[in-house]
């Protein structure tokens, strides 16, 4: 078997047995609703969706305004003395009708409809609860009707991403692997892990977060190169300062100027001591003067015994 | 967006999501949540556009969204990724139960995100380079010198796998 077959092979195997859910649809529609909603009045949460349609619309008696009442429950009599003729349209009976058919089916009528959901039991899910107004009300065209639909997404437990603690509880992580950051960016804050000799024997890393940045990634990331372990920090790039180097790093370590690259800024306090400081492009990219933060905590930097 | 349409999407979404699914696991070495989430964005897109490329290979145009946010994405990673790899797995020293299999996808996970998309488009979707440059976005040349040290990579580690 060569290369390639073994790492089809590999790679066949590996993805066999996953299958895409087969709401996906449905859920690419909901997220796109949901974005919809943020990109225009920038609140989340509560899935709301306007669907402007015109649409020829029947003359009907309108008595007032409905109150919210169930799905199916029978419509409101209208005994008022005082009806006009105005243009309007029958909210119609949305029951047992999933979230997308009863969406379309308000769209159908030129209505507007506006999504909400509430939790509930996972054999009703993507159900309509409840409309307002409710069915049988007559509404003016293209006025909106919330749909309640109910919701049972499984919430997913948080992704947690396995990360060593190789050098213990380091409290405000500013001091470690013989090494003293005097500056950080404000906002910063340890990232809760460490790692010992990924980057050569011996080499001390850590991280630090703006809060809220997902586990797994960081804001920037400090290096401490001893012994031989030194001779893997980057010298590459211009030497921004004595025995400092600042430079964009790709993927491999090689100077890159692809804007995705890794400002990393290095600098050796001793031929055999070095400290490597990598902002990630995300952090960075937020940043007014990311390369004057990188030389800040760069001479920031102290030895401790 | 008409009816006909909203149901073609469906049909397209029925067909085509597990084989994007199995892409983006491959492609940003995820886990299934996050690749399920990465195949969404990509759907969303294709379905915000959905009325004008329906007619016009969509997949192509959801396999380039995914591919290249899957990418995007295992860079954001990739420092922490290098390190967590970078470490023998725990207990486990040159373990013999290490199947071929798992170390070529071991390795495979330790490529460049850029050089792994490389690998699984062009080995495991068949696609040729022509087409692999187009979802990437690059050019042939670099489809074939990322897949050249790609394999080249996994090889090496065949070998030890083979002595092992």
């Amino acid at each position: 078997m060569n290369v390639e077959e073994a790492l089809k092979d590999a790679m066949t195997a590996q993805v066999h047995g996953v299958q895409a859910p087969p709401s996906m649809a449905q859920q690419v529609r909901r997220r796109r609703r949901s974005h919809m909603v943020r990109f225009r009045t920038g609140t989340a949460g509560v899935a709301v969706l306007t669907a402007a349609v015109a649409g020829a619309v029947p003359f009907v008696l309108h008595d007032g305004s409905p109150a919210p009442a169930k799905v199916g429950a029978a419509p409101t009599a209208a005994p008022t003395g005082e009806t006009t003729a105005i243009p309007g349209v029958v909210v119609p009976n949305l029951a047992g009708m999933n979230g997308k058919q009863a969406f379309m089916k308000l769209r159908a009528l030129g209505l507007t409809a506006k999504i909400e959901t509430r939790p509930g039991p996972a054999e009703s899910h993507d159900m309509v609860l409840e409309t307002t107004p409710e069915a049988g009300a007559v509404v003016p065209e293209k006025s909106s009707v919330t749909i309640v639909i109910v919701s049972n997404a499984p919430t997913e437990p948080p992704q947690t991403v396995e990360l060593p603690q190789d050098l213990g509880d380091l409290g405000d992580g500013r001091t470690f692997g013989g090494m003293h950051l005097g500056y950080l960016p404000e906002g910063l804050s340890w990232g809760h892990w460490s790692g010992k000799n990924g980057f050569g024997d011996k080499s001390y890393t850590t991280t630090f977060v703006v809060p809220g940045v997902p586990d797994g990634e960081y804001s920037v990331q400090v290096v401490v190169f001893t012994g031989a372990a030194a001779a893997n920090a980057s010298k590459k790039g211009d030497e921004v300062a004595k025995n400092t180097y600042l430079a964009s790093l790709g993927e491999g370590g090689e100077v890159s100027k692809d804007p995705s690259a890794t400002r990393t800024i290095s600098r050796f306090l001793r031929p055999d001591f070095a400290v490597e400081v990598m902002m990630s492009p995300n952090y960075g990219g937020k940043l007014d003067k990311a390369d004057d933060e990188l030389k800040k905590i760069a001479a920031g930097i102290t030895l401790v015994k | 967006m008409t009816n006909e349409d909203e149901a073609a999407f469906d049909e397209f979404v029925g067909a085509r999501s597990t084989a994007l699914l199995r892409t983006a696991i491959l492609v940003c070495g995820a886990s299934t949540h996050d690749a399920e989430d990465l195949v969404q964005g990509a759907l969303e897109r294709v379905y915000r556009h959905w009325p004008r490329i329906r007619h016009d290979n969509p997949e192509a145009y959801a396999r380039r969204a995914l591919v290249n946010s899957a990418i995007t994405r295992a860079r954001r990673r990739r420092v922490i990724r290098e390190i967590s790899f970078a470490r023998p797995p725990e207990g486990a020293v040159d373990s013999p139960d290490l199947g071929l299999r798992d170390a070529l996808l071991d390795e495979l996970r330790r490529l460049p995100p850029r050089m792994r998309a490389v690998l699984v488009l062009r080995y495991w979707e068949d696609l040729s380079e022509a087409e692999t440059a187009a979802v990437l976005g690059c050019s042939v040349g670099t489809v074939k010198s990322q897949a050249a040290r790609g394999l080249a990579r996994v090889r090496e580690r065949m070998k030890e796998g083979v002595h092992a």
